[in-house]
């Protein structure tokens, strides 16, 4: 079972992770695409029911949209989110651990110049045990 | 890459944009797929106002849309009665300036 340590940053339970095109896309890959795996940094979310990535990663995957799921967030009404589907892995201490294939919904509101560009959510988590020791500002999940 | 250069729909803008007309179908054909239990649970493939099958899988119905279509926006969605709204705490549209 692989065991992750993380640093709760400023920002959080901070992981970094490597994105690609599933099989699905890669084998139909388009040249001015990004095949992967493509280095990210993202924040484990507790209060995310899903786990959304930069749409402008997804994008310069060549990724396409497979599918909807309605969506609250803190501002206005239900909307219906893009879900893309990619391959993940988490690293940490130089080790790529594999994690799945997994479907993520696309969000805007990742800055270019933000550090992260992923939030990690339950979809995830629920498959892991996640620990938080906010006073080492430490954090491991298994899974 | 800009967000322009996106060919396909207007992701995320509303609940008549994703994948708008994909959506309408499947919200048309749903009862019909819900009356076979052995469908429930399942994915349909769906481009456009057409169902082109039910699959066991998701990568199933997206290498199906695929191998017909190319890599394109398609709907591959699993055959539920109901979906609930699930909560992201970040907006998921463009933010405004």
């Amino acid at each position: 079972m692989p065991i992750i340590t993380g640093s709760i940053t400023r920002e959080g339970a901070t992981i970094d992770l490597l994105i690609e095109p599933v099989e699905a896309n890669r084998k139909r890959a388009r040249p001015q695409f990004l095949t992967g795996p493509i280095p990210i940094r993202g924040v484990l979310d507790t209060g995310a029911a899903l786990t959304g990535i930069s749409r402008r990663l997804l994008l310069a995957m060549g990724l396409e949209v497979i599918d909807t799921k309605p969506v609250r967030t803190p501002v206005g009404p239900t909307q219906i989110a893009a879900c893309y589907k990619l391959r993940s892995a988490f690293v940490s201490g130089g080790t790529r651990y594999a994690f799945a294939e997994a479907v993520v919904i696309a969000a805007d509101c990742f800055e270019e110049q933000e550090e992260h560009q992923a939030l990690i959510g339950r979809d995830v988590l629920d498959h892991c045990t996640f620990q938080y020791w906010g006073t080492a500002r430490k954090f491991q999940f298994a899974y | 890459m800009s967000l322009d250069n996106f060919a396909g729909v207007d992701h995320n803008a509303g609940m008549s944009t994703v994948l708008g007309k994909e959506l309408e179908t499947y919200r048309r054909v749903l009862p019909g797929l819900l009356a076979d239990p052995e469908k429930v649970g399942k994915y349909v493939l769906i481009r456009g106002d057409e169902l082109f099958g039910v699959y066991p899988t998701q990568n199933e119905a997206i290498e199906a849309g695929y191998d017909r279509f190319g890599v394109v926006p398609l709907l591959a969605k699993q055959i539920v009665e109901r979906e609930e709204p699930l909560f992201f705490p970040r907006m998921i549209n463009q933010c405004p300036s």
